[in-house]
């Protein structure tokens, strides 16, 4: 009995969640008032919040400064560059993150092999994309350590920027500048 | 010196739209102008520092956060795709800068706070919190805040940084069918939560 409920709850999930996706106007009063409730919320929420935000007056003046020091392009290539490459630090960087990623990709692989859409190992769920963006950077990591190739460097650039992880953008720039220059 | 005149920014930057705006600012950034890029990055200050703060819980290492994040951008600029906003793009980086200071902090602890004291200074600033915000908002942050955390998150990007499902997927690393499925997942257990709930249907203003 208690199945046959629950197979059909999840039929009607199911049914609305296609319908909420094939974006059918027709519309559960519920939903809209959910919906409403929460738009309400949150701005009340989002003004309550940013109310509560105390900035420094030199908060600008400071970013200016910082900004002054940095030029687009060209930013502080010659000393910080000369060293990152003398002392390899980013090549063991590399290293370490290819390394990283492998242990964890083969752990996630061979901990729950029937599974393809999540991977659960011991009492951890693992969000597939996680998963996905994973090995999205270990395949990119490893056709650097493969071939040397800049592109392959540039792409890893790209997915640090477009991931937010500037640190290790900026680091991959700085290498290919000075490569660049030789 | 470099400064910001508010009141020198052109009549046509100001009857653009958000996304055309950002586009003129990038190209002067660009072409080397970084007071643009304070004015470009100034309309989202608040909300970055809410975002660090909320994760970090204190002001001034929320701060500088966003100067960091702000900094950091700046010197990716030129890297940057103008097909996501620059908001979602600093909101990012925030983010990786406030859970690379707590890993940070994990591991070299400045001032240990117990769990109960961290506790009680969550549950103070939250009781004053509800004292500004509506019963029905309340009511309804209390719900939200009972969700897991991966619909929270939807639920936050969505109504609270009134982000867009390309938006929220460049956030969480996924793809819009998944966004819009946890979007779906928050909603209807939101919505379970409250009909259940005897004061539910007054909440909601279904009545």
């Amino acid at each position: 009995m208690m199945k046959r409920g629950n197979i059909i709850l999840g039929l009607s999930n199911l049914f609305k969640w296609l319908k909420f996706n094939l974006n059918e106007v027709e519309e559960d009063p519920d939903d809209r008032a959910l919906e409403c409730s929460l738009i309400r919320c949150m701005s009340d929420y989002r003004r309550v919040e940013i109310s509560e935000i105390r900035i420094s007056f030199d908060f600008d003046s400071r970013l200016l400064k910082a900004l002054e020091q940095i030029e687009i392009g060209h930013e502080e290539n010659s000393s910080k560059l000369q060293s990152i490459l003398k002392s390899n630090y980013f090549r063991y960087s590399l290293a370490f993150s290819s390394i990283s990623l492998l242990v964890a990709f083969f752990y996630i692989n061979l901990s729950e092999p029937s599974q393809n859409n999540f991977h659960t190992a011991g009492s951890i769920n693992l969000d597939p994309t996680l998963v996905q963006e994973l090995s999205e950077e270990f395949q990119l990591i490893r056709e650097i350590r493969n071939s040397d190739d800049i592109q392959s460097l540039k792409k890893l650039e790209e997915y640090y920027i477009t991931h937010g992880i500037t640190d290790r953008a900026t680091r991959i720039h700085y290498s290919l500048e000075t490569i660049s220059s030789k | 010196m470099l400064s910001i005149n508010k009141s020198n920014t052109p009549t046509k930057l100001k009857t653009m739209t958000l996304r055309e705006r950002e586009a003129a600012l990038l190209k002067k950034i660009r072409s080397g102008d970084k007071a643009a890029y304070v004015e470009l990055v100034t309309p989202f200050r608040e909300r970055l520092i809410r975002k660090a703060k909320s994760m970090v819980k204190d002001e001034d290492d929320a701060e500088d956060i966003v100067q960091d994040a702000f900094i950091s951008g700046y010197r990716s600029i030129h890297k940057f795709r103008a097909d996501s906003g620059i908001y979602t793009w600093l909101y990012r980086i925030v983010v990786n800068r406030a859970k690379d200071l707590l890993t940070k902090k994990k591991k070299n602890p400045e001032k240990p706070i117990t769990e109960q004291e961290q506790q009680f200074v969550d549950e103070r600033q939250s009781y004053e919190k509800k004292l500004e915000l509506s019963e029905e908002s309340s009511y309804l942050i209390d719900k939200i805040n009972l969700l897991d955390e991966i619909y929270r998150q939807v639920i936050e990007l969505r109504y609270f940084e009134e982000m867009s499902y390309a938006e929220i997927a460049q956030v969480l690393g996924c793809n819009q069918g998944t966004v819009k499925s946890r979007l779906f997942k928050a909603k209807e257990l939101l919505k379970q939560m409250i009909l259940n709930d005897e004061k539910g249907e007054y909440n909601l203003g279904t009545k």
